[in-house]
């Protein structure tokens, strides 16, 4: 009797794997839980109260990594299949940063503080939850903004400046003319861009050492869109720092963000990585574009009497303007420069994890 | 024998795995069958849950090392007893597996390493 109980106890404790494990699963996991009590209960109460201990203790983990894990039936295409609702609305949350930081800024005085510190939490949350998940597709968008801000505040904050005008005079580049200065601006936008590039596969780099982040190392290489997802993350934090250089307005920074959100979210559900590539350069022109013809229309509008006149534009606006779609550029080329990981060795199947 | 450089990308295997997939070297076999079986080979180290085994069973069943087999026996409880077995793939894995422990192993006796004082 008391052995009904518990393996009543049991069947209904298997409720908590997920629904399609149960259908595969649970009939077969019931019987052998039988037997092994069944079995444990002939050597006597230790050994049925170890047994059923030790079958208790281990099921909330394992019910836990099958809902963590995705069906490995992607090993070919590397897509790890159609996210959850939860997924998605965690990868996505990044892309709703900015809306808060124009919430920061109208809120009370008293409540800033506050709510910067619940927002970096839940940031740091995030990202921590991803490390120590070996960073599954939802939490590759934390990883690229711990990036990005590492990338901006430590390499291209140094990097930049080397370009000072003293250094570009001593190598006979006086910044004056104005190709010169295009060509300062395009080496500039470049920069921020090449750190953020060179840092994140840096850090791939320094992961594929660990054991822990090898099914990492494996996804990236048997789908290099996911490198180009961390990147593509990376955005958020540099299209607000480049809304903010150009004097963008509020409205424009949320259609931008927008745009890569929906960027984020076709990458999430295509299955061809083609497709995902695509989604994200779209996201990336969209919400880019969308700042620079917003910034063009300001200067245009700056500048509407010598154009009427048919005079040549006096603002300085434009040549920032110009900045912009060299930003583009290099972004969208460090987007799909993850794609020459196609060049080395591809991986076999995906290991088991550790 | 075949051991591309696939195959050995999986390696090393973990021990949950190695002990199941000797498991099915033999033959199918069921469920607690394995479970016996795992803890026997490991001379009680490794004595799987329900849920561990059927969560290997099921990653194991995705890489395709091993399948269902067709032949299917009632249980005591009246259900149809599922058993697995070794697909070629899987054999190929194992035996990779085998012939590393087996370096490692030829290198420790090189050694002498049991005389160590």
């Amino acid at each position: 009797m008391h052995l009904w109980g518990l393996n009543r106890l049991y069947s209904l404790l298997l409720r908590l794997y997920p629904p399609h494990f149960q259908a595969e699963f649970a009939d077969e996991m019931e019987d052998v839980f039988e037997e092994a009590v069944a079995e444990a209960a002939s050597r006597g109460w230790l050994a049925l109260t170890q047994t059923f201990l030790a079958e208790l203790t281990s099921l909330p983990g394992e019910a836990l990594r099958q809902y963590l894990r995705r069906p490995d039936s992607s090993h070919r295409t590397g897509w790890e299949g159609p996210p959850s609702g939860k997924e998605t609305l965690v990868a996505l949350g990044i892309f709703g940063l900015p809306a808060v930081g124009i919430l920061l800024n109208s809120a009370p005085d008293g409540s800033t503080g506050i709510m910067l510190a619940c927002v970096g939490a839940l940031l740091l949350t995030a990202f921590l939850a991803g490390l120590v998940m070996g960073f599954p597709r939802w939490s590759l968008p934390y990883l690229g903004l711990a990036l990005s801000g590492i990338s901006f505040t430590l390499v291209f904050q140094q990097a930049a400046d080397l370009l000072t005008p003293s250094l570009l005079s001593r190598l006979g580049i006086i910044p004056q003319d104005k190709s010169t200065a295009l060509l300062l601006q395009a080496m500039w936008a470049g920069m921020m861009w090449l750190s953020l590039f060179a840092l994140t596969f840096l850090v791939i780099g320094l992961l594929s050492l660990l054991r822990r982040f090898r099914p990492l190392i494996d996804r990236i290489r048997q789908d290099w869109t996911l490198a180009s997802f961390i990147l593509y993350s990376g955005t958020v934090f540099t299209l607000l720092l480049a809304f903010d250089r150009y004097g963008i307005q509020e409205s424009t920074t949320v259609t931008g963000t927008l745009c890569l959100a929906t960027g984020a979210w076709l990458y999430l559900r295509s299955p061809r990585r083609w497709q995902r590539a695509l989604a994200l350069l779209a996201g990336l022109t969209l919400a880019m574009w969308t700042a620079i013809a917003s910034q063009w229309s300001d200067t245009l509008i700056l500048d509407w009497g010598a154009w009427l006149h048919g005079q040549p534009m006096i603002s300085d606006r434009w040549t920032t303007a110009y900045q912009g779609i060299f930003e583009w550029g290099w972004m969208a080329l460090a987007i799909l420069a993850p794609a020459l990981l196609k060049l080395f060795p591809q991986p076999g199947k995906r290991t088991l994890p550790p | 024998m075949d051991t591309s450089a696939e195959t050995y990308s999986f390696l090393p295997l973990t021990e949950v795995t190695y002990f199941i997939l000797i498991s099915l070297a033999p033959g199918p076999s069921h469920g607690y069958a394995i479970m016996k079986d795992v803890r026997l080979l490991s001379q009680g180290r490794v004595a799987l849950s329900t849920g561990t085994l059927y969560g290997a069973l099921k990653r194991l069943l995705e890489l395709e090392w091993i399948s269902r087999n067709g032949d299917q026996t009632m249980g005591a409880s009246g259900r149809v007893r599922k058993a697995y077995r070794l697909t070629p793939m899987g054999k190929q894995v194992l035996q990779a597996e085998v012939q590393r422990l087996d370096t490692l192993v030829a290198a420790a006796h090189l050694r002498a390493v049991n005389d160590i004082p």
